[in-house]
């Protein structure tokens, strides 16, 4: 439980006094073995509380002299999934073990400590674990399915199989078996098998998408490249579900608020975000002091719309932690989806401040100033933006634009050039270069026949107005002013229905600029990057 | 190796001249130089298989990561070593990263494991003395005496001679800006990162030096982690909301970087227009080898908790992601592992280039075989690695024949990143210690765990990370220097392998002055099997191995016919080369029989 700071990590005298009271409760009876006990230092307060609540009452009823075996087995078990909750696996493997010694007809304490077996990679007492569920409850699903998942791990494929078919329509493990079988036909090979379960799976729980990534490897063995293609473009990390309800109720007991989360990251993974949001609240009721919830909880409510909300949440954030890069990048955000454009630009300026390398935020910021039009420090914060991940084209993209505004086409048109260089696919940036090289003030600073190239390339691929609008412009460029001209009038024709005025005197000016035998003036219309 | 060449070519230097050093002198050797190594009769020596030797030949080093108790990310990912013949005498020498105090203003007296009393700051780079101690290895610390002062904070070290002048020259990494120390070839280096144009200053892990475009020159690609830095350093909890260290996931992937060697001395960044820029992960490891078998090499980045990539080499300058399609990405699951060391070697003799990956417990480390097309499959499970590695946190790695049986083993060493719950509640002071693990590759596509049988070195539990494969003492079997976050590093010394078949191999492209990069080997055994190898510097975890190719031949003791695949496409046909014996392979050597592959 606690980091690897160098400080001693735990105290070991209370669990001693712990097991003393335990051999004194039961002398010779049982094998009871000690509790060590948890360093709690540094824990949250709620966290310290629990472990601390759950383990007087353990010692409560293990010095009462009168107390059952039924008793101290109980308090031993659920003292156990506590600290289970918590993560503090070792304590409750221990508690687990005394309360199946002390109850050895429960099944649930030798499920419990099989799971923690298998959790820590020591599957064969895992396997002899759940064998032990199995003998007091013969058929038990979760248990059948827990060892077929050992058996797998064991690579025993031949054990594996026919457990997993056991529970292949069980409520609640339908899904995990049928992935499981999929899994034990891929690794005999047998795609067309692994290639039905995965199926099957995807149909019991189509949120389930990160089996599109072995089904897809199982389209590929067996030569199926378009569906290969199309399931592992489709796979995500959403995995299959598992409804254990002793993990579930385990799940319920934790303090921590920062389990909760790591159940909205995992929520949010699988695009649940009323369950993310749940999950936040969750942590933040538990302790109201996590600024990771509450920025987590602000980018999630303007994610929804919730501006307001998520406004307050984020100030909360900065409230108790100024530094916060998180709360001020959540907040810039928030007010330009607010259109508090101004307002923004602080909140971006504070958030680089506090980590003038991080990509996403120089981004933003660069392209909010460039929207305010004070270009040469968009300029510089795209440029840095660019420096730390050279393939970010986006904003080689608007540094383009940046260096446009400031005249420098020479440092647009390299932006731009380079943009087109990695990522030739996105066609938007081919029709940017095109633009920028079919128009020049002087004319003579245009390069018509690159621009031709690269507008017939693009017209090629993309037949849309503003393509056609770009073919116009090259045409020009080139000197090819009739076809310019009539490519013009069918963009003309077609933006008509647009109804945009503004989008229709631009095309108009340069109609009369082709007419008149001279290129573009300008790459886009005003306001319109 | 000191594999000296005994032709009427050979110039005949002195024993710790530039013997064997590939150069000028080498290419015109008429046939593969030969030379036969002292000590190798008698009876096969008994196990343990490794043996502990660092502080009894003089490597006395002891990581330092500067923990304070602020948790700082780069504390926890540790440094790596690398064998590299720095002063050209044929022996193996060993350079090791090191770290430094983290966080401004703080002091060695904030230090909660401070260095040993006396400890020279920064890197070390140790000579190898072979001879000079009565069981044949011995080091002496001659860092001053080179020149390198790299006292940053050390992640991994790159080795190759980028200027073509027939020495080693080291690229380091560092959560800070990289060096290049430019070897001068009389036993000094300097520092020429800014002047060639590879300074670096993300925070990166391993690199490589390879010929990505087949010019003979050696580019650099620099595997880089995430956007952590100091400034942004922020607390990280665990589910029972105790503080402790980040994982990757808490920050942003950093972009690799690709540089193309000009020639000239510098490099051109070619990371945008070769495509490398448009994908990335956070990388720790990085290999490059030819996986689908094109003639070109390609790239392969282990990622921590994102998915890999393989570039591919499109022969044009640039690279296409592929991992997906070719099922190297995620694993057979489907899930995004924690990558960290990684190698790539034909394990299974089929003439490919097959991947093993090293991952955070609770994941298994992966190996994925090559189908032969760079198409791979996850065969982890039927080849009885996933099991054993469940509880393991691991780091560096290398596919290596330990007993020459003809096989390539598996050596992983281990060390967890979160604390281990176990050892904390035992009163641990720094509880992420975990012991290494060696696989025995029995055939059939199985491995056996042979660790309780390797030597009590193997009993040792520590935080390992990064190791570097070489025949340190030239008697014919791979030894291996381990280094320990925090801890003194290791060199296990190889005592069993040679007591089986073997023939070494370096492999030279005399023309370029230098090591052949990117060369394959085909040794063909007496009872008519292949098997390929190759000469392997980079891989495992942010460590360099020897360039050297130690080639178990089991019960084979007969002399043995090697044909060598140069990156160029030609191959040459080496007849009779004996057992027992190493061997220099150079390109365009007199009398050997050259073809060239496919017209």
């Amino acid at each position: 439980m606690r980091p690897a700071s160098g400080r001693p990590a735990a105290r070991i005298s209370a669990g001693l006094a712990l097991a003393l009271l335990a051999a004194v409760a039961a002398p010779g009876a049982r094998a009871i073995e000690p509790i060590p006990e948890a360093d709690l230092t540094g824990l949250e307060p709620a966290v310290v509380e629990r472990l601390t609540a759950a383990r007087r009452a353990l010692v409560q009823v293990l010095a009462s002299p009168g107390a059952a075996e039924v008793e101290r087995g109980r308090l031993y078990g659920e003292t156990g999934k506590v600290f289970h909750a918590h993560h503090a696996f070792g304590i409750a493997e221990a508690c687990y073990r005394n309360a199946a010694e002390l109850l050895p007809e429960e099944r649930e304490w030798p499920y419990l400590l099989g799971f923690l077996y298998q959790d820590s990679g020591r599957f064969e007492a895992a396997r002899e674990a759940y064998g032990r569920v199995l003998a007091l409850a013969p058929g038990d699903r979760f248990a059948t399915f827990r060892l077929a998942q050992v058996d797998l791990a064991l690579g025993d494929l031949d054990r594996a199989e026919p457990r997993a078919r056991e529970v292949a329509d069980a409520e609640g493990l339908a899904a995990a078996a049928r992935e499981l079988l999929g899994r034990v036909a891929a690794a005999r090979e047998d795609w067309a098998a692994a290639v039905r379960h995965y199926e099957a799976v995807l149909a019991l729980e189509p949120a389930a998408d990160r089996v599109r990534v072995p089904l897809g490897l199982a389209y590929r063995n067996l030569g199926e490249l378009e569906r290969a293609r199309e399931a592992l473009a489709a796979a995500g990390e959403t995995k299959v579900t598992v409804s254990d309800p002793i993990l579930r109720e385990i799940g319920s007991l934790t303090a921590s608020s920062e389990m909760y989360l790591t159940t909205a990251a995992q929520a949010l993974k699988a695009e649940r975000y009323d369950l993310a949001e749940e999950a936040y609240r969750g942590a933040l009721a538990l302790n109201p002091e996590n600024v990771r919830a509450h920025v987590n909880l602000a980018e999630l409510l303007a994610r929804r719309g919730a501006l307001g909300e998520a406004e307050a949440s984020a100030r909360r954030a900065l409230e108790l932690d100024p530094e916060s890069f998180f709360a001020w990048f959540n907040l810039a955000s928030i007010a330009e989806a607010a259109g508090r454009h101004a307002e923004a630009l602080g909140f971006w300026e504070k958030a680089v401040e506090r980590d003038p390398e991080h990509v996403r935020a120089n981004f933003r910021f660069g392209g909010a100033l460039l929207r305010a039009g004070d270009y040469a420090r968009a300029a510089e914060r795209l440029r840095a933006a660019v420096e730390r991940a050279p393939g970010f084209v986006q904003a080689r993209y608007l540094e383009a634009l940046a260096q446009l505004a400031l005249g420098d086409r020479a440092a647009a048109r390299t932006a731009l050039e380079e943009a087109v260089e990695i990522a030739p696919e996105r066609l938007e940036l081919t029709g940017s270069l095109a633009r920028l090289l079919a128009t020049g003030e002087p004319p003579s600073a245009a390069d018509g026949e690159r621009a031709l190239a690269l507008a017939r390339a693009l017209h090629e691929r993309r037949r849309g107005a503003d393509d056609l609008e770009t073919l116009a412009m090259a045409l020009a460029a080139a000197g090819r002013f009739e076809e310019a001209v009539t490519a013009q009038l069918a963009v003309i024709e077609a933006a008509r229905e647009l109804g945009d005025e503004a989008l229709l005197r631009h095309l108009r000016h340069n109609l009369e600029r082709y007419r008149g035998g001279l290129p573009s003036d300008r790459p886009w219309r005003e306001g319109g990057i | 190796m000191r594999c000296r060449p005994t032709t009427p070519t050979d110039s005949a230097p002195p024993a710790h001249g530039r013997v064997g050093a590939p150069g000028p002198s080498l290419a015109g050797l008429a046939l593969a130089a030969l030379v036969p190594l002292a000590a190798l009769s008698g009876p096969p020596p008994a196990v343990p298989v490794f043996t502990e030797v660092a502080a009894a030949s003089g490597l006395d080093f002891v990581h330092f990561n500067g923990m304070s108790g602020e948790l700082y990310f780069p504390e926890n990912v540790g440094g790596g070593a690398a064998l590299v013949d720095y002063d050209g005498d044929g022996d193996l020498d060993v350079y090791l990263r090191q770290g430094t105090m983290l966080g401004d203003g703080k002091t060695i007296a904030d230090a909660l494991f401070p260095p040993p009393p006396g400890a020279p700051p920064g890197d070390r780079l140790f000579r190898n003395e072979l001879g000079a101690a009565s069981d044949g290895l011995a080091f002496v610390d001659v860092t001053a005496a080179s020149g390198i002062r790299a006292v940053s904070y050390g992640m991994g070290v790159a080795v190759g001679d980028y200027d073509g002048d027939g020495d080693s020259d080291l690229y380091l990494t560092n959560f800070g800006r990289n060096q290049l120390w430019r070897n001068n070839g009389d036993g000094t280096f300097e520092e020429r990162a800014a002047a060639a144009g590879v300074e670096v200053d993300l925070w990166s892990v391993s690199a490589t030096f390879f010929d990505y475009d087949l010019d003979g020159r050696l580019d650099l690609f620099v595997a880089n982690y995430v956007d952590f830095s100091l400034a942004n350093h922020t607390p990280c909890f665990t589910a029972s909301s105790a503080r402790d260290y980040c994982g990757p996931r808490s920050y942003n992937p950093q972009p690799d970087r690709l540089f193309r060697n000009r020639g000239d001395g510098t490099f051109e960044d070619v990371t945008a227009v070769s495509g490398i820029a448009g994908e990335f992960g956070g990388a720790l490891g990085v290999i490059a080898a030819d996986f689908n078998v094109d003639g070109r090499p390609d790239l392969y980045v282990a990622n921590d908790q994102l998915p890999n990539q393989l570039w591919i080499n499109q022969g044009d300058g640039r690279f296409r992601n592929e991992a997906v399609l070719a099922g190297v990405a995620v694993n057979m699951d489907g899930d995004p592992e924690a990558s960290m060391g990684v190698d790539a070697a034909d394990f299974d003799g089929d003439g490919d280039e097959d991947l093993f990956l090293t991952h955070l417990a609770r994941q298994t480390n992966t190996l994925y075989v090559n189908e032969g097309d760079g198409w791979f499959s996850d065969k982890t499970l039927a080849t009885g690695l996933a099991a054993p590695s469940f509880a393991y946190t691991a780091f560096g790695t290398a596919w290596i024949d330990y007993d020459n049986d003809a096989r390539l083993d598996l050596l992983i060493v281990n060390g967890a990143v979160q604390t281990i719950e176990a050892l904390a509640l035992a009163g641990d002071p720094y509880p992420l210690h975990q012991p290494n693990q060696l696989f025995r590759n029995v055939g059939g596509g199985r491995f056996e765990e042979v660790t309780a049988s390797a030597g009590e070195v193997f009993a040792l539990s520590e935080v390992s990370r990064g190791a570097a494969f070489g025949d340190l003492d030239e008697d014919g079997d791979v030894d291996v220097v381990v280094t320990n976050n925090n801890g003194p590093a290791r060199l296990l010394r190889n005592d069993a392998g040679s007591a089986a078949g073997w023939v070494g191999l370096r492999l030279l492209d005399a023309a370029a002055g230098r090591d052949a990069v990117g060369a394959r080997a085909e040794v063909r055994l007496p009872d008519g099997r292949s098997i390929w190898r190759r000469p392997r510097v980079d891989g495992s975890y942010a460590s360099a191995n020897g360039p050297w190719v130690v080639v178990g031949l089991g019960a084979a003791t007969g002399p043995v016919d090697v044909r060598t695949l140069w990156p160029d496409g030609a191959a040459t046909l080496w007849r009779g080369l004996p057992a027992r014996r190493c061997a220099i392979l150079s390109k365009g050597a007199r009398g050997a029989a050259d073809a060239r592959v496919g017209g």
